[in-house]
């Protein structure tokens, strides 16, 4: 009995020597995958920009701690779905297995829309928040002004999107390594803007501003926005805060795209799990400790100022960067080498979101492509240089047109409600995965337990499924209810705003009859094959 | 005088003679599930051909210990069951359907298994065999008088003794190593051969060895450019072939922003697509490197595998009187 009891603990199965049995990664290594997402950095200086303008009286640290529990159940859905189809591909296919695959298609084609736009006005920001200051504090002062203002964007995005395109086309590993050296640069200018802030005090802060910009510009800069219409509600600041933790989403969003790397190695239920759950842990805890230590410093009414007077009244500002808080290195030390490394800092940041947004661009062509929803012309890889070029190309083409339509046009006036709907058809990503495992049993029988692992009766994938749904309706509401972020809600700017969603379906629907004439029918691509 | 020499020679040279589909799939590696679907797809999708590209057999085995009279106990998916004999059919089935082996024993073998790994070795290769006579008589039972061709080749990661087991089959055939017609017309070469890996699997050769043996069927083909090259390891660094990179411990390299990534296909299988331009090329070995690019004019094709899950992913080909015509990644 003794021998049974050892032979079953100790060898519950053998394993011959075949490809593609590798070693686990160690929590290490996947830590280090995770800390890689983050962008701190970034994060609070777009959700300063906005929140303390649009919540007024608003505590992003606890924005940041209440956001968790949601990021939580959409990590761990994403997780658990990664665990049941490591190989799958993320919510393009599990949307398109487990609802169908229209609808995944549109939630796919939504999301790459989002990226797009993200990616151009991160492009027009890297001239005039990143690069001015950058240049500011080297000396050219001139260049700066004229990089901060709006047609120089159009302009200097031309070279930006262009050297993008470029490192896209020399192959993934030199993207791999483009983005190493950024990751550096910008830990160094991160860490060096967070111990200037911790080493001083907002009285030091203050003198530095009034010391640039003459005596009480501190105090005048509040002033000039409370003159200009700024008011904070003590009774409404807690409401405020839990409302701002829709900024808390936007920064904690993409962590979970890590589940996907999860796929290319052993024991993914495990890995996957690890690798976002490290990520947003790391990623709360910095943003959270960093909002205390940038409040600390600036000053919650100083930074309620500059947000209001940026966004309601810009031509008062009277700051000779702009509003974000990447500008105020020239405010914080008088050192001209610290003000250098955190502007490059900054400047490489933003560079650094970009490559991972181009390369989610490129691969969902590349999976349209495939699906024959888009010509295969798209994913021709080009002989020289073995990469994507086409595609490449085309992303960083509508990535300049989005730029342009930004700059140019009352777009985003249309778009009213874009983080709105984005919760919205976020939504149909967590009725998915409610229904997954009672639509898709064969798929889901064959999961790891952990994916299969039931409480109160329900499986867990289910559980992420509601609590997500959950999480995302609340992001809804508050997005829909909050006439500063998305402006009056109304028909016309609903039905502009579901548009983008929308408009997937005949995307999805016409090349499928085109390809059904000439004999394809790409309905066959989700088709179940009979296991008997 | 037949019919097409009005047609130029150079273009009766490129003009392939039928319309065919054909569904193409690789790396089942053991699902019972898997392999049942690609006989299914036959059906399913229409097609006049099937072709499995390598990599059949599974890579694990799963040891199930008799106790006492009519009682075993095992360990899977990290429980541990102890079942009576009854069970015992039911839990092997669903054990298979994962693509893992299972193993009536004792244990006292138990003991001499763990000691020894020839033995398990010898396993591995018996129940691999017996496990690929039971596909193959499956195949040959449905397809037998469906008029569907239906091609098998063994895989980098397939025993050698594998290839017994296709002797005789009247349905199924094995085209390693050879020149084979579809349905008498469309010339294909095949080998499950891959360049070198870390792992030393049964079927692999160097790069200058890959590429003469590869040669020594493509140089037989009569009309390459309208021909198949069933290959089962990818052409080198044309998306196909994107696997982890891995350390000297077979440890994926992590590092910023996640695991390293690299092309671990063949240059000897570039090279001769390069040099002949078939019509197509089926490759498979890399299970997450799916997709279809142009090396030139040729298609060429990576369906991926998704089998640890039970799904089939395959790639249905059309192919007509100019080559192919069309192509689409399925997910079954």
């Amino acid at each position: 009995m003794d021998n049974i009891q050892q032979a079953k603990v100790s060898r519950p199965f053998f394993v011959r020597e075949a490809t593609g049995l590798v070693r686990e990664l160690s929590w290490f290594d996947t830590f280090l995958c995770g800390f890689g997402i983050l962008n701190v950095a970034l994060g609070l200086v777009q959700a300063f920009a906005y929140a303390p303008f649009v919540f007024p009286g608003s505590n992003m640290a606890i924005a940041f701690l209440i956001a968790l529990p949601g990021a939580f159940f959409i990590g761990l859905l994403n997780a658990l779905f990664t665990a049941a189809m490591p190989r799958s591909g993320g919510d393009y296919v599990w949307v398109s297995r487990s609802l169908s695959p229209v609808v995944g298609f549109a939630v796919n084609f939504f999301a790459t829309f989002g990226v797009i736009a993200a990616a151009a006005v991160n492009i027009w920001y890297m001239a005039s928040n990143f690069l001015a200051p950058a240049l500011y504090v080297m000396g050219f002062q001139g260049a700066a002004s004229w990089v901060a203002s709006g047609p120089a964007a159009i302009i200097m995005a031309i070279p930006a999107i262009a050297i993008l395109v470029l490192i896209f086309s020399l192959g993934l590993n030199v993207v791999r390594r483009v983005m190493l050296v950024l990751f550096i640069i910008t830990g160094i200018g991160t860490i060096v803007w967070l111990l200037i802030m911790l080493l001083g005090s907002n009285t030091s802060f203050i003198a530095g501003f009034n010391n640039v910009l003459g005596a009480n510009a501190y105090e005048n800069m509040i002033q000039t926005a409370a003159t200009a219409g700024r008011t904070v509600d003590p009774t409404q600041t807690g409401r405020n805060s839990f409302y701002a933790m829709i900024y808390a989403f936007q920064m904690y969003g993409g962590f979970q795209m890590i589940g996907y790397f999860a796929g290319e190695i052993k024991r993914v239920h495990k890995s996957a799990m690890q690798a976002i759950m490290t990520a947003l842990g790391v990623g709360a805890l910095f943003f959270i400790l960093s909002s205390l230590i940038v409040v600390r410093y600036f000053g919650a009414e100083f930074l309620g100022a500059v947000a209001f007077l940026a966004n309601a009244a810009p031509d008062q500002l009277g700051l000779p960067l702009g509003a974000y808080i990447s500008n105020m290195v020239i405010y914080m030390t008088q050192s001209r080498f610290l003000q250098i490394i955190v502007s490059l800092g900054f400047l490489a940041t933003i560079t650094w979101i970009l490559l991972p947004q181009m390369l989610i661009i490129t691969r969902n062509m590349f999976a349209w492509s495939f699906d024959r929803l888009i010509p295969s012309w798209v994913a021709k890889v080009n002989e020289r240089t073995h990469s994507p070029v086409n595609a490449t190309i085309i992303a960083g083409i509508l990535i300049y047109i989005m730029l342009l339509v930004t700059l140019l046009t009352q777009f985003w006036a249309y778009l009213i409600n874009l983080a709105g709907v984005g919760a919205l058809v976020g939504m149909l990503v967590a009725i998915s995965a409610i229904i997954f495992p009672f639509r898709r049993k064969d798929i889901f029988e064959k999961a790891p337990a952990i994916v299969k692992g039931k409480f109160l009766g329900l499986p867990w994938l289910t559980w992420a499924g509601i609590l997500t749904l959950i999480t995302q309706g609340l992001l809804t509401f508050i997005a829909f209810t909050t006439p500063a972020i998305g402006g009056a809600v109304n028909m016309v700017s609903l039905l502009s705003s579901l548009a983008v969603f929308i408009i997937a379906f005949p995307l999805y629907l016409i090349p499928y009859y085109v390809n059904k004439n000439r004999g394809l029918d790409t309905s066959l691509v989700y088709k179940e094959l009979p296991p008997e | 005088m037949a019919w097409d020499a009005f047609i130029p020679s150079h273009t009766r040279e490129e003009r392939c003679l039928s319309d065919l589909k054909i569904f193409f799939a690789s790396d089942i590696h053991g699902s019972e599930v898997c392999f049942r679907k690609f006989l299914n797809a036959a059906k399913a999708y229409q097609v006049d051909a099937l072709i499995m590209g390598g990599d059949i057999t599974g890579k694990m085995i799963v040891p199930i210990v008799a106790i006492d009279q009519g009682r075993y106990t095992f360990e899977w998916l990290g429980n541990p069951y102890t079942i009576t004999a009854d069970a015992l059919a039911e839990h092997i089935r669903q054990i298979r359907m994962s693509g893992i082996y299972t193993y009536l024993t004792d244990p006292d073998e138990m003991i001499q298994l763990e000691e020894n790994p020839l033995l398990v070795k010898d396993v591995f290769r018996r129940t691999m065999k017996a496990s690929m006579v039971e596909w193959l008589e499956l195949a040959e039972e449905r397809l037998s008088g469906s008029g569907i061709e239906c091609f098998i080749t063994p895989g980098n990661d397939d025993d050698l003794a594998l290839d017994e087991a296709f002797i005789g089959k009247n349905v199924v055939c094995n085209p390693e190593g050879k020149i084979v017609h579809i349905r008498g017309e469309i010339e294909m070469i095949s080998t499950g051969y891959s360049n070198l890996t870390p792992w030393h699997s049964p079927r692999e050769l160097d790069e200058n060895a890959l590429y003469e043996k590869i040669l020594s069927m493509a140089s037989g083909l009569i009309n390459p450019r309208c021909s198949i090259f069933n290959l089962h390891c990818p052409p080198y660094d044309y998306g196909l072939d994107i696997a982890a990179r891995l350390d000297k411990s077979l440890k994926p390299i992590a590092g910023i922003g996640g695991v390293e990534m690299g092309p671990v296909g063949s240059q000897a299988v570039l090279k001769s697509i390069q040099v002949y331009q078939p019509m197509l090329g089926l490759h498979g070995h890399v299970h997450e490197s799916r997709g279809a690019v142009k090396v030139g004019r040729t298609l060429c094709v990576n369906p991926g595998s998704e089998y640890t899950e039970g799904i089939l992913r395959g790639c249905l080909v059309l192919i007509n009187k100019k080559g192919v015509r069309d192509y689409l990644l399925t997910s079954g």
